[in-house]
């Protein structure tokens, strides 16, 4: 045995406690391999059983990883990142934290072969406990095991008291340790920032994360502490000027332009939040809750072509994982309906299509969930509203109406959003005023959904802002007005158009103010003129129909469908000045 | 047009892991072999070193060459945390101890036991490992690994006892980090991605770089690269 790696280094190892008596310990302590490659599993075991482990359990698929996992209790587990098709190692590691099979503080390290930790990120931040570049020698191996079991033995004090709860002892811990061990300085400071703001305490988490830039560095993350505490206090400004700050150091610090997109959440400045979101995502795709992020926001803005691309990164980020969620297919079949033009075309029938495959895609793929169910219900409801069949979108409404009352479940955030948008799609504004306000009232709503909500009730106010009139009068005139649309409609898809286009002219006398009735009127005429040739009055008409709804339809639901008209009412027009 | 283009980067990339799994057997296959017949000769021991060498080069200019794609692709991206300096130089230095060894050269690390820094731990490992390589190449019998902060930038010196770098290539950093040509040769790369790590670690104004210089202590060349 001489020349690799078993022979001591030659030179002297400085500043590392390495405690003899642990390494005797590795006898009783239980190590997880998972790789794809039996050769390296063989490898790894051998290296291990050197350093003085004694149950080495291989597995060579996350799956059979899951399953020991079950069976055993390991301290430590050592995965590959890459493993071909299927689960990836740091997905592994989500998992097995999140379903909780393993102990709390069982060491993961993750083998990869990436230069950047950024492509090996994850959903949440439950990463590895280290990273460790392939290959690696059994010598190096055997310092990394006994910094990560040393590091974690002088935390465990810290770790465990937050594990009971008990933070007068967590932060007791952590002001001792960043004294005795320099070392953990760092991450007690921060831990002891944590603890406070999770407590609420968050005037005293500022002076912990001030005391160590004074002593330190101005580090993102102390700053960024900063901002998020700030943020909780509601000081705006200061949230503002601190992430200056980090951006002054880091012009590409992802995680400020997320908290900057969060507080302009919190100030309902929806445009604003959505472009540092987007930034974000240009410097970082990787991240699923920022790209579900950005497809929140953007439905808000009612930007859903923007919605639809994040919500789709998200899915494609999250496969194989925990955090593949129905939810985010629900959302991304939602988003795709909601820019459906509504004008019966090709691009339109494609759009539904996709949406409708997404929504069986659900069914294929997770087991039934009866939230989920309503909801693509519902977006199914609004697909039949956009392809112009009425009453077709009514009787789904109908349906999981019935169903909801036949067996009452709590109202979710999302269903709820789901319900409000639908209903306002088929007029029924009281419906969703209603269930918007049960939704205000609620405590779990986050603060993307009170944003969303916030959004949902200038619409609804727009939306019912009387001209003033008798309510009675109002009423009256209102059905009526719904009546001539609903029979115009119904020629409109018959091809009648010319009769249609009668009709919408009366509904829009009736109710100048709607703007769905006036796009139907813009629409048939438009629709006429592309397929039977121009007509001076139609062109006339459908130019004051949009430009009468130009000044407030830019925040409106109706945005996609407006702007696809205006684009085609531009063209005739085109074609008209060749002509003439 | 094809909608649905080859997506090289994948490719790339699942291209990259095979053959780094087929060249981690090599190495593993390697150690096990020498262990069971160490090498007689000094011959030997050199042949067993040249090809401990060249596979972990392929290893390394594999992972960069990965990199770089990325970094022209989609940007590369720099997840800064605080690392302690002599926990990074001796898991760089155990990680390849075998190449050492069978070199027979010494290492001499010196940098401050609570020296710490905030950088990306794996774009940095990738950088110093490759360099490290190629230092083992030339240097003679002796190796030294510096860091230190000076002018509020981290510095990380390689040095060696070897013939120094070559002309061409002390040309080329000099003139522009940004320049560094590919040229033959195993260290062109090298420097180009660390010219590239480097660049994309800054801080407000300043920015990292590295530099190459003929002017080690222990007489042979050294590289440098400063972190904001």
């Amino acid at each position: 045995m001489k020349g690799l790696p078993q022979t001591p280094a030659p030179f002297p190892l400085q500043g590392n406690s390495t405690d003899p008596s642990f390494r005797a310990n590795y006898g009783s302590k239980r190590v997880l391999v998972v790789d794809d490659f039996q050769q390296h599993l063989n490898f790894m075991r051998k290296s291990l059983l050197t350093i003085g482990f004694k149950h080495v359990v291989l597995a060579q698929s996350p799956s059979e990883a899951l399953s020991k996992c079950k069976h055993y209790d390991f301290d430590l587990v050592f995965s590959d990142y890459n493993m071909g098709e299927g689960k990836n190692g740091q997905q592994l590691i989500e998992e097995i934290r999140y379903r909780k099979l393993a102990r709390k503080d069982c060491i993961f390290v993750l083998l990869t072969a990436e230069t950047s930790r950024d492509i090996v990120l994850g959903a949440i931040d439950i990463g590895p406990e280290a990273y460790v570049a392939k290959p690696f020698s059994d010598a190096f191996l055997r310092r990394k095991i006994d910094q990560l079991m040393d590091r974690q033995k002088c935390l465990s004090k810290v770790t465990s008291a937050i594990e009971v709860q008990d933070f007068t002892k967590a932060v007791q811990w952590c002001g001792e340790i960043a004294d005795s061990f320099p070392r953990h300085y760092s991450w007690c400071r921060k831990t002891l920032a944590e603890l406070y703001y999770n407590c609420g305490q968050y005037t005293e988490a500022i002076q912990v994360y001030n005391d160590y830039i004074e002593r330190k560095r101005a580090t993102d993350w102390a700053l960024l502490g900063i901002a998020k505490s700030h943020l909780a206090l509601g000081n705006f400004t200061q949230v503002e000027e601190t992430i200056q700050r980090v951006l002054a150091l880091n012009l590409n610090c992802v995680a400020a332009y997320d908290l900057m997109a969060k507080c302009c959440s919190y100030n309902n400045d929806s445009l604003q939040a959505q472009k540092n979101l987007e930034y974000a995502i240009n410097l970082s795709p990787h991240s699923i809750e920022r790209q579900t992020g950005l497809g929140d926001v953007a439905t808000i803005n009612n930007d859903h072509e923007t919605a639809a691309r994040a919500y789709r990164s998200a899915i494609r980020i999250s496969r194989h994982s925990i955090f593949d969620l129905p939810e985010n297919y629900c959302s991304l079949a939602g988003s795709i309906t909601d820019s459906m033009a509504g004008d019966v075309s090709q691009e339109d029938d494609v759009k539904a299509d996709d949406a409708r495959d997404i929504i069986k895609e659900i069914g294929d793929k997770f087991e039934k969930e009866r939230v989920i169910d309503f909801r693509t219900g519902l977006v199914d409801a609004r697909i039949h509203v956009y392809q112009q069949d009425i009453r077709g979108a009514n009787k789904l409404v109908e349906i999981i109406e019935k169903d909801m009352d036949a067996d009452p479940l709590e109202l979710d955030a999302g269903l709820g959003m789901e319900f409000i948008k639908t209903y306002l799609q088929v007029g029924e504004t009281e419906k969703a005023r209603e269930i918007m306000l049960k939704l205000q009232k609620k405590k779990s709503v986050d603060y993307r959904q009170r944003l969303a909500l916030g959004a949902v009730e200038k619409e609804i106010e727009d939306y019912t802002t009387p001209m003033d009139m008798e309510v009675n009068d109002k009423e009256s005139q209102t059905l009526h007005s719904d009546e001539f649309n609903e029979r115009a409609a119904t020629l409109y898809e018959r091809g009648e158009l010319e009769k249609a286009i009668g009709l919408f002219a009366r509904a829009v006398k009736i109710s100048p103010e709607s703007v769905a009735v006036n796009l139907n009127y813009a629409q048939a005429m438009i629709r006429y003129m592309e397929t039977k040739g121009l007509v001076r009055g139609y062109m006339q008409d459908s130019l004051e129909c949009l430009e009468a709804l130009e000044q407030y339809i830019q925040k409106d639901r109706h945005h996609a469908r407006y702007n696809n008209l205006a684009g085609r009412l531009r063209a005739l027009e085109s074609k008209q000045q060749l002509a003439g | 047009m094809d909608k649905n283009p080859l997506d090289f980067s994948l490719l790339f990339g699942s291209a990259v892991h095979d053959v780094k799994n087929s060249v981690g057997l090599l190495l593993n296959t390697l150690t096990e072999y020498v262990e069971t017949r160490p090498p007689v000769s000094a011959a030997e021991t050199d042949m067993v070193g040249v090809l401990n060498f060249e596979a972990s080069k392929i290893n390394i200019d594999l992972v960069q060459l990965l990199s770089l794609y990325r970094l022209q692709s989609e940007r590369l991206f720099v997840t800064p945390e605080e690392i302690y300096l002599p926990d990074f130089i001796e898991e760089e230095i155990l990680s390849i101890q075998p190449m050492f060894d069978s070199l027979g050269i010494k290492a001499e690390i010196v940098c401050a036991s609570d020296l710490s820094w905030d950088f990306d731990e794996m774009l940095l490992k990738s950088v110093f490992r490759n360099v490290l390589l190629n230092t083992l190449r030339f240097s003679q019998s002796q190796i030294r690994l510096s860091a230190e902060v000076t002018q509020n930038q981290l510095c990380l010196s390689i040095e060696d006892d070897g013939p120094g770098y070559p002309q061409h290539l002390l040309a080329d950093i000099s003139d522009s980090s940004n320049r560094v040509d590919c040229v033959s040769g195993s260290t062109g790369l090298g420097l180009y991605f660390s010219a590239k790590v480097a660049e994309l670690h800054s801080r407000g104004e300043s920015r990292g770089s590295v530099s190459l210089q003929n002017n080690s202590v222990l007489g042979g060349g050294m590289f440098s690269i400063c972190l904001p």
